[in-house]
């Protein structure tokens, strides 16, 4: 039940809720209600499930939701696509919210040739968009994030990342349509022109620019989102190097540095540990069946068994081919002057090759689900710190966060992904949801690395549900001034409350004291 | 309209946890209808492609679907597929087959989990698990018989655990997996 809600109440809402969507699309029974949950989730059972959803089909059964909303201070967790696994899923941020599930809004309006962008709906999947470009013969790629079930407008709320040149999905975001609180339709950028061609076009307008505010956030519910497409490029090289040594992870970014800032590598590159790469090929069991983390003598043979670095590095050229020879030239002296870099073009019959070239020219896939295999039990969250490309940088996190692995019985299962001038460290903390102590263990580690990291000056650039109170609080500067701009817009834009209270620790005034 | 409110207890955990026993479909009621099963191989698992060729053998699998490893195909097939879907695979795909199934309104059935460890297969599933004991390698046949009986014929729901004895472990295997069947698009009477 909704905090503060009685059941005669809740009946009452729901029932009017029934009358705007339809009964078949409000849910209270625990079937429909179990997908709404976090399958991986690194807290004991029974927590942050829902206690209804309603699924609205347009823009205007999402204005008369919200006054129903409204009106009985009913929170809500608004959410398009719902795979954000890892990251808490579709489940909402406490127990008792009614998820307002937006996957019946999946039409994809539009696809321009011309300019390269297409407007999306929440619920439209990687999947759905790449099958409709091949349908209509159009030459435009998508950039999946990694798995392509996930949702184009989603993730690019998200801050997601892709593989593509075009992997910084907030940053291909142009224009979008967001329904505030109290249901007043607002157009961003030039979508605020009565009859403008250019909403997908250009991101700048006259004003403030508020895209940015939606993502992350619990400001408003966005019903449409324009996004960048990529021009099927006339040439593609991906290739993968690996690197014998955990040190010569420093050693990459600085190479790789010069290579992404000057855009001779426009894709999103990244370092993939071992025991990642290779998890998609076999399992931990099949070389170690002891507790903690796998001994350097065997992490050695698994490299040699398959053929594989402590680091792995995968990157693409695009463009004509002439472009790519010249461009190869700079990546080959750069990245293969590092004693002992292997360099591979094709790899036969490898899972973790084929998903990774897949996704770098823009081909959805499930793959990289196969890696939860390494453990069995499949659970992880991840912990994803974000800093420059500092090659020392890159090496002192890494140790840091691989020796707190250690601590806790885990292998470090990660990956490094460069942006245009940032760093993504992604760390899978794998476990197997049966094991409770594990799953246990897996949370303490999590907690724990959310402050040595900010100790050592670095942030996440995402979390999962359970940790967003905690890292809001690591980003203190002048007193955690930032949160305090959140909190004052989110009480001026939403009063009553009912947006995806907590998101990102962004509580409304009424629930800020308990959070 | 009348909603009833407090008989809640929504499911949690994942794949693993889900409590799917007692869900509450009338077992008898399978043996009498004709119903099509599906059977979801995942082709680079080798006890799942085991478990399905048993399934055809037996004269029950309607039709199969082979699933790859990118795992894309259960996104495609799922959708489409109508009857009993069952299947031996790996927990991701499990997971996934759960995630989308359930979205559109299937119902599970039975979800039970096969462990590899210390070089015994741990089986948990319902029912006399006795002939599952004392199968090593060919364990898969045997749940796909078990399976059947479960869905189709006579089914004891009691909770159970086994172990088999020593063997060893398919170097393709996964070493965890879960066996699971869901009704899909079929009208309960």
């Amino acid at each position: 039940m909704p905090q503060g809600v009685d059941a005669a109440t809740f009946s009452k809402a729901l029932d009017e809720l029934a009358a705007i969507v339809g009964k078949e699309w409000v849910f209270v029974d625990e079937l429909p209600l179990s997908a709404y949950r976090d399958a991986y989730s690194p807290l004991a059972d029974g927590e942050m499930l829902p206690s209804a959803a309603v699924a609205p089909a347009n823009m205007e059964q999402i204005q008369q939701a919200l006054n129903v909303f409204n009106a009985y201070k009913l929170p809500i967790w608004t959410f398009g696509n719902g795979r954000n696994f890892a990251y808490g899923g579709p489940a909402p941020r406490q127990s008792g919210y009614v998820m307002f599930d937006l996957k019946r809004m999946n039409r994809i309006l539009e696809v321009n040739e011309k300019y390269g962008y297409a407007l999306v709906e929440p619920g439209v999947s990687y999947f759905q968009l790449h099958r409709h470009l091949r349908k209509i013969g159009s030459k435009l790629w998508v950039d999946p994030a990694a798995p392509g079930w996930g949702g184009v407008m989603g993730n690019a709320l998200e801050h997601g990342a892709g593989y593509t040149p075009y992997g910084d999905h907030f940053v291909m975001q142009c224009g979008m349509e967001v329904v505030l609180a109290d249901g007043q339709v607002v157009r961003t950028g030039q979508g605020a022109i009565e009859g403008s061609q250019h909403w997908q076009s250009t991101k700048h307008a006259a004003g403030p620019h508020f895209d940015g505010m939606f993502t992350q956030s619990n400001f408003g519910v966005v019903t449409k989102m324009g996004i960048w497409l990529m021009p099927e490029p006339p040439g593609y090289k991906p290739f993968m190097i690996t690197y014998e040594r955990e040190g010569d992870l420093a050693a990459i970014f600085d190479a790789v540095l010069p290579l992404k800032v000057n855009q001779v590598i426009p894709n999103a590159a990244v370092a993939v540990d071992l025991l990642w790469e290779v998890s998609a090929k076999t399992t931990r069991r099949h070389y170690f069946d002891g507790k903690g983390p796998i001994p350097d003598s065997i992490r050695k043979k698994i490299a040699s068994d398959h053929g594989l670095g402590m680091w792995n590095f995968y990157a693409a050229l695009y463009g004509p081919p002439p472009i790519i020879e010249n461009n190869w030239k700079l990546v080959e002296e750069a990245m293969m002057s590092i004693p002992g870099a292997k360099l591979h073009l094709d790899r036969e019959n490898d899972p973790a090759w084929d998903y990774r070239v897949q996704l770098m020219r823009g081909e959805p896939n499930m793959t990289e689900f196969s890696i939860m295999n390494w453990i069995g039990g499949g659970g992880h969250i991840n912990f994803s710190p974000i800093s420059a490309p500092d090659g020392k940088e890159a090496l002192s996190q890494y140790n840091l966060i691989k020796q707190r692995c250690h601590d806790f019985g885990f292998d470090y299962i990660g990956e490094f992904l460069v942006g245009w001038r940032d760093m993504h460290h992604i760390l899978m903390i794998m476990y197997d949801r049966a094991d409770e102590g594990m799953r246990k263990s897996a949370y303490d580690l999590f907690g724990k690395l959310v402050d040595e990291a900010a100790s050592a000056g670095f942030g996440e650039y995402r979390t999962h549900l359970a940790f967003m109170d905690q890292i809001a609080k690591t980003y203190k500067h002048n007193d955690g001034a930032l949160w305090d701009l959140h909190h004052r817009l989110k009480d001026v834009l939403d009063p009553n409350g009912i947006l995806s209270p907590g998101k990102q620790g962004i509580w409304p005034q009424a629930m800020r004291n308990q959070a | 309209m009348a909603w009833d409110v407090s008989r809640r207890t929504v499911m949690s955990g994942g794949a693993v946890g889900a409590a799917v026993v007692g869900l509450g479909i009338g077992r008898s009621a399978w043996a009498k209808r004709p119903i099509k099963t599906i059977v979801i191989e995942e082709a680079e698992v080798p006890e799942s492609r085991l478990f399905a060729e048993t399934f055809v053998n037996s004269g029950r699998a309607a039709k199969i679907i082979r699933i790859d490893r990118s795992l894309n195909g259960l996104l495609h097939e799922l959708a489409i597929a109508e009857g009993v879907l069952v299947g031996l695979t790996s927990d991701p795909a499990a997971m996934i087959a759960e995630q989308i199934l359930v979205a559109d309104g299937a119902r599970p059935l039975l979800q039970w989990t096969h462990h590899y460890r210390k070089m015994r297969w741990e089986h948990r599933t319902e029912g006399a698990p006795a002939l599952l004991a004392r199968a090593s390698t060919g364990w898969p046949t045997v749940l796909a018989h078990h399976m059947q009986d479960a869905l189709f014929g006579d089914r004891q729901t009691a909770e159970l655990r086994c172990e088999s004895g020593h063997c060893s472990l398919d170097g393709k295997s996964p070493g965890m997996l879960v066996s699971w069947a869901f009704e899909v698009g079929v009208q309960q009477s």
